[in-house]
C-alpha cells in the first residue's frame, strides 16, 4: 500500500507540460527537420557517403539547371514587386477610404489566398492563349490590331508573373490592411495640422509607418512564388520546382534533386529569416497601441472612384473572371465550338465523376484533409498553449519548429519524403501509399494550424486556466474543460482552413501519389493534361472552387472569424 | 453462447470461401492516356472479376517511377503498359520483367512478335499530321512532314516533350535519324532547330494537344493516330493527314515484373488483351491499330495500313542512352 502510493505520488509529481512538451518536440524533429536533415545529407555526400561539393558543381553546370535559378528569381520578386505596387492601394483604399466596393475586393483577396493557383491558370489559358484566347481576340478587335498571335502570352515568364498577382496582392493586403486600420491616427492629424494635404500625408506618414507590414507581405509573397508548382507547370516554365521534379521523376538524379531542394529551402528560410526579424524590429517601433481607436476613414471625393476602378479590376481579374471562365468552359460540349447555346451541356460533370480517377481522388482528398486538419489542429493547439500559456524553457523550440515548413517547398518536402521513406527508412514501407502523403500534409500545412491557433489562444485571457490550475486540476484537464471550448471558434476556423488547403494540395502530392493515391489536384492536372478533356478538368475544378469556397463561408458564419481579421 | 461461436465459425468460413472465390487484384503502371485505357480496364473488371489499382503517368515518368521502386527492392505494379523502345530499356537494365506466352500468341502478327520474348504487343500507333479545320484551311494543311515547317505555321504547331513522352521518341528518329539516313537535309536534327525556330508549343504528352488543336490554339502538330481519333468522334473541328513521306508507328507493349504479387491476374489480363475481344476493345476504344490481322482494322477516313508509307520505329536503336541523347539533343536545339 505504501508502495502502491509512492508511485502514485511520483506520477503525480511529474511535470505532465514537460513530457508533453519533449513528446511534441521530438514528432515535430521528426517531420520537418529530418527530410530537410537527409536532403543536406544526400545533397553533399558521395554515393559512398563521403563529403563533397561536387552535387552542387555538376547540377549548376547544366544550363536548364541555371536558366531555372534565374527565372525563379526573376518571377519572385516580379511578383513581389508588382503584387505590392497593386496590393498597397488597394488595401489603403479598403481600410481607409469611403472606397466602393469593399466586400467584393476582401472577397477576392480570400478567394486568392485560399484556391489553388492552377485553377486560375487553367482559366487564363483559355482566356490569354496567344493564338484564340478570348482576351486577346477581344483586344485584337478592340485596338484593330493586324496579327494574329497575342498581344498577351501567358505561356511566357511574364505570364507567370501575371497569373501570380493575384495571391501575391492577397499576401501584401492580408499584412498591410489590419496595419492601416489599426495604426494611431495622432501622427497624420498632425501632419495635417502643419499644412499637408491628404496626398502629402499619405506619402509622407501612412505608407512610412506601414512599411514592415508592406516588406513582410512582400517577402511571403516571395517565398511562396519560390515554392510555387502548380502554375509553372501548366505553363511550362522552367523553375527550381519543376527542376526538382524532372530531377526525380524523369532523370532520376537524387543528388541534383537533393541540391535543388536545398537551393530551394535555403532561399525561403533566409527569406522568412528576413520576415521574421522585420516583425520583431517592427514591433519595436509599432504605432499600434492597446489604446482601442481606430484612425478616421477619408471621405474622398470623386477620386475615391480611383481606388473604386482599382478594387473592381483586381476582383475581375483575380477572381470573376477566372472562376466565370472556368465554370462556363466546364458546360462546353466541345471545345472548338465555343460558347453557342448548342454546345451547352451537364454531361462533363457526370463523366468527372463516373470515372474511377475521380471518384478515388475525392475520397483520398477527403480522407487526407480530414485527418490532416484534426491532426494539425491538435498538434497545434497543445504546442501552442505550452508556447502560449507557459514559461517552460525550451518552449521556443516548438514556435520555430512549427513555423519551419513555411520555408519548404513541396516539392522540395516531397523529394525528401521520397528519398527518406525508399532508402533509409524503407522498413517502415509507407513509400506509395496514402500515410506518406499524410506526414507531408500534416508538415505542409502545420503553420498555417499553428498561427490560427495561437492567435485563438492568444485571444483569451489566462484568468480561468490559472483558477482551474489552483483548484488542483492538471495541464490536461485544464486544457479539455477549460482552454479547448474556450478557443473552439478559433480552433474550428483553422480546422476548416487546413482541411480546405489540404484539400487541394498540389505540390506535395503531385510527387508523392502512386497507385490508388491521386488526390484531386494530381487529378484534375492528369485530367487537365490530357486524361480527359479539358471541359472534364474544368468541371472537376469548378467543383472544387465551389467546395472551398462554401465551406470559408461555412467557417466564417460558424465561427464569426476571417482570413481578413485574423490578420489583425 | 455456443450458438454464437458457431455463427461466428460459419462466418468465418464464409469469408474465407468468398475470399478464394475473389479473383484478386492487379496493379498496372501505364502511360497511356487514361481516356483510351481506362474504358478497357473497366471492361476487363467486369469481365474477369479482377480488380485493377492503376498509375498513370506520362510514360518517361512512370518508368522512372518504376526505376525507383525496382532500385528500392520494392515494386508495386504487376504489369508495365509502355511503348517499345522504353519498355525495353527496362528490361535491358533491370532484366525486370518475366517471360509469358498468352493464350493466342501464334495470332499476334509477325512485324511485332518478336520484338522481345518477355515482352507482348498489344497495339500500334502511328504518327500524323492533326489539323483544327476551323483554324487551318484546305490548301494550307501540310501533306509531308517538310510542309510542316513552313515558316506559315511560325507559332500555330504544338508536339509532345520527348523529356515525359515515350511515343515522341519514335517520330524524333524517324526525323532525325532514318529519313536523313535516307534523304539527308532537311530531315536530320536540323529539322527540329527550325521547329524552335517556329516557337513550336512542347507538351507533357500527347493528351494535352488534343486540348491545343481542337480549341484552335495551335492548330497544327505531330499528333498519335490515336489520339484523333476521340476529336473527330466528338465532334469537333479537327483531322488528320498521314504525311507522304511516311508515318512511323510505334508498338505498345505489357510485361509482367518478376516481383509481381498477382501473376496469374497478370497473364489473365494479358490473354485478355491479346483475345480477339481484347484487340477490338483496343480498336475501338482505345483507338489503337490491333496486333491481330483476323481482327479488320480500318482508318477514320476509310483508308487501310495498304494505302500508307508505314515504317516501324527500331525500338532497339532506341536503347536507354539514346533516349538520354535525343532529350539532351532535342533541348538544345529548342532554346
Amino acid at each position: 500500500m505504501v508502495n502502491s502510493m509512492s508511485w502514485l505520488d511520483r506520477i503525480r509529481k511529474i511535470d505532465f507540460t514537460r513530457v508533453v512538451w519533449i513528446l511534441i518536440s521530438a514528432l515535430l524533429v521528426y517531420l520537418v527537420l529530418t527530410p530537410v536533415i537527409y536532403m543536406f545529407y544526400e545533397a553533399l555526400t558521395t554515393e559512398t557517403g563521403k563529403f563533397t561539393l561536387d552535387n552542387f558543381v555538376k547540377t549548376f553546370q547544366r544550363k536548364r539547371i541555371s536558366q531555372a535559378l534565374i527565372n525563379t528569381i526573376v518571377v519572385s520578386v516580379g511578383v513581389s514587386v508588382l503584387g505590392a505596387l497593386i496590393a498597397v492601394p488597394l488595401a489603403f483604399g479598403v481600410s481607409r477610404t469611403n472606397m466602393r466596393g469593399k466586400a467584393l475586393v476582401r472577397s477576392a483577396v480570400i478567394v486568392s489566398i485560399i484556391t489553388p493557383p492552377f485553377l486560375v491558370t487553367m482559366s487564363y489559358i483559355i482566356l490569354a492563349g496567344p493564338n484564340i484566347g478570348y482576351l486577346n481576340v477581344l483586344l485584337r478587335k478592340l485596338f484593330n490590331l493586324t496579327t494574329d498571335y497575342g498581344p498577351i502570352n501567358v505561356y511566357t515568364l511574364f505570364g507567370l508573373i501575371v497569373l501570380a498577382i493575384p495571391s501575391s496582392v492577397a499576401y501584401v493586403f492580408l499584412q498591410t490592411a489590419p496595419a492601416l486600420e489599426n495604426m494611431d491616427p495622432s501622427l497624420e492629424e498632425s501632419a495635417r495640422m502643419v499644412g499637408a494635404n491628404p496626398l502629402r500625408t499619405v506619402l509622407k506618414v501612412t505608407l512610412p509607418l506601414v512599411k514592415p507590414a508592406i516588406l513582410s507581405g512582400m517577402l511571403l509573397s516571395f517565398s511562396a512564388q519560390v515554392a510555387s508548382y502548380g502554375v509553372p507547370h501548366m505553363l511550362n516554365i522552367n523553375v527550381l520546382t519543376i527542376a526538382i521534379r524532372e530531377a526525380l521523376l524523369m532523370q532520376l538524379n537524387f543528388k541534383s534533386a537533393a541540391v535543388l531542394s536545398v537551393l530551394v529551402i535555403s532561399m525561403s528560410l533566409a527569406v522568412l529569416a528576413i520576415y521574421r526579424y522585420i516583425i520583431r524590429s517592427g514591433k519595436m517601433y509599432q504605432t499600434v497601441s492597446a489604446r482601442g481607436f481606430r484612425p478616421s476613414v477619408m471621405r474622398l471625393g470623386r477620386s475615391r472612384h480611383i481606388f473604386t476602378v482599382l478594387g473592381v479590376v483586381y476582383s475581375l481579374f483575380a477572381f470573376l473572371l477566372p472562376y466565370g471562365t472556368l465554370i462556363a468552359v466546364s458546360f462546353l460540349k466541345t471545345v472548338g465550338h465555343g460558347f453557342r447555346l448548342s454546345n451547352f451541356t451537364l454531361k462533363n460533370y457526370v463523366t468527372a465523376f463516373s470515372l474511377q480517377l475521380p471518384r478515388v481522388a475525392f475520397l483520398n482528398s477527403t480522407g487526407l484533409a480530414l485527418s490532416t486538419a484534426t491532426i494539425v489542429v491538435v498538434i497545434a493547439i497543445v504546442a501552442g498553449s505550452i508556447i502560449v500559456r507557459t514559461k517552460l524553457r525550451g518552449r521556443a523550440v516548438l514556435d520555430y519548429l512549427s513555423a519551419l515548413p513555411l520555408g519548404i517547398a513541396g516539392t522540395a518536402l516531397a523529394a525528401g519524403l521520397i528519398m527518406m521513406y525508399l532508402m533509409p527508412l524503407s522498413f517502415l514501407n509507407i513509400y506509395g501509399t496514402l500515410w506518406i502523403l499524410l506526414i507531408g500534409y500534416v508538415t505542409r500545412f502545420l503553420p498555417l494550424g499553428m498561427r490560427h491557433c495561437q492567435t485563438a489562444l492568444l485571444q483569451v485571457a489566462p484568468d480561468l486556466e490559472e483558477a482551474s490550475r489552483m483548484t488542483g486540476a492538471n495541464w490536461l484537464t485544464t486544457m479539455r474543460k477549460i482552454t479547448v471550448p474556450l478557443v473552439k471558434n478559433g480552433v474550428l476556423y483553422a480546422w476548416i482552413l487546413v482541411f480546405v488547403q489540404s484539400f487541394s494540395e498540389l505540390s506535395v502530392s503531385v510527387l508523392l501519389r502512386n497507385v490508388g493515391t491521386d488526390v484531386m489536384s494530381t487529378a484534375i492536372l492528369d485530367m487537365w493534361d490530357g486524361s480527359a478533356r479539358m471541359p472534364v478538368a474544368t468541371a472537376m475544378g469548378a467543383v472544387v472552387f465551389l467546395l472551398i469556397t462554401f465551406l470559408i463561408v461555412l467557417a466564417q458564419k460558424l465561427t464569426g472569424r476571417s482570413l481578413l481579421e485574423s490578420s489583425n | 453462447m455456443k450458438k454464437l461461436l458457431k455463427a461466428a465459425a460459419a462466418l468465418c468460413v464464409l469469408l474465407l470461401l468468398s475470399g478464394a472465390v475473389y479473383a484478386g487484384e492487379l496493379t498496372i503502371y501505364y502511360g497511356i492516356g487514361r481516356e483510351h485505357f481506362d474504358p478497357i480496364l473497366d471492361i476487363f473488371e467486369e469481365t474477369t472479376g479482377i480488380k485493377t489499382n492503376r498509375f498513370r503517368a506520362p510514360t518517361e515518368e512512370m518508368l522512372t517511377t518504376v526505376e525507383m521502386e525496382l532500385r528500392a527492392g520494392r515494386p508495386k505494379a504487376d504489369v508495365i503498359v509502355a511503348a517499345a523502345p522504353q519498355i525495353m530499356a527496362l528490361q535491358t537494365r533491370y532484366e525486370a520483367f518475366q517471360e509469358y506466352e498468352p493464350k493466342d500468341a501464334e495470332m499476334i502478327i509477325d512485324e511485332v512478335r518478336y520484338i522481345h520474348p518477355a515482352l507482348v504487343p498489344i497495339g500500334m500507333q502511328l504518327y500524323v499530321i492533326n489539323y483544327n479545320t476551323n483554324r487551318v484551311s484546305e490548301e494550307d494543311v501540310p501533306k509531308t512532314w517538310l510542309d510542316f515547317i513552313d515558316d506559315k505555321f511560325m507559332n500555330q504547331l504544338a508536339m509532345a516533350d520527348p523529356r515525359s513522352s515515350a511515343s515522341v521518341h519514335g517520330i524524333i528518329w524517324y526525323i532525325a535519324d532514318y529519313m536523313y539516313e535516307k534523304h539527308g537535309e532537311p530531315y536530320g536534327w536540323g529539322y527540329f532547330e527550325k521547329l524552335g525556330k517556329l516557337n513550336i508549343r512542347l507538351t507533357s504528352g500527347h493528351g494535352p494537344i488534343m486540348d491545343l488543336v481542337e480549341t484552335g490554339e495551335r492548330p497544327v502538330a505531330i499528333q498519335l493516330l490515336s489520339s484523333t481519333v476521340g476529336g473527330i468522334k466528338r465532334g469537333e473541328p479537327t483531322w488528320f493527314v498521314f504525311p507522304e513521306d511516311g508515318s512511323p508507328v510505334e508498338t505498345q507493349m505489357i510485361g509482367i515484373l518478376k516481383q509481381a504479387q498477382n501473376t496469374p491476374e497478370a497473364q489473365a489480363f494479358i490473354d485478355f488483351l491479346v483475345s480477339p475481344y481484347g484487340q477490338e476493345l483496343i480498336r475501338d476504344l482505345g483507338n489503337m491499330m490491333p496486333i491481330r490481322p483476323d481482327v479488320e482494322y480500318e482508318f477514320p477516313d476509310g483508308t487501310t495500313l495498304a494505302d500508307h508509307t508505314i515504317v516501324a520505329v527500331d525500338a532497339e536503336y532506341l536503347t536507354y542512352d539514346k533516349r538520354i541523347e535525343y532529350m539532351e539533343k532535342f533541348h538544345e536545339l529548342m532554346q
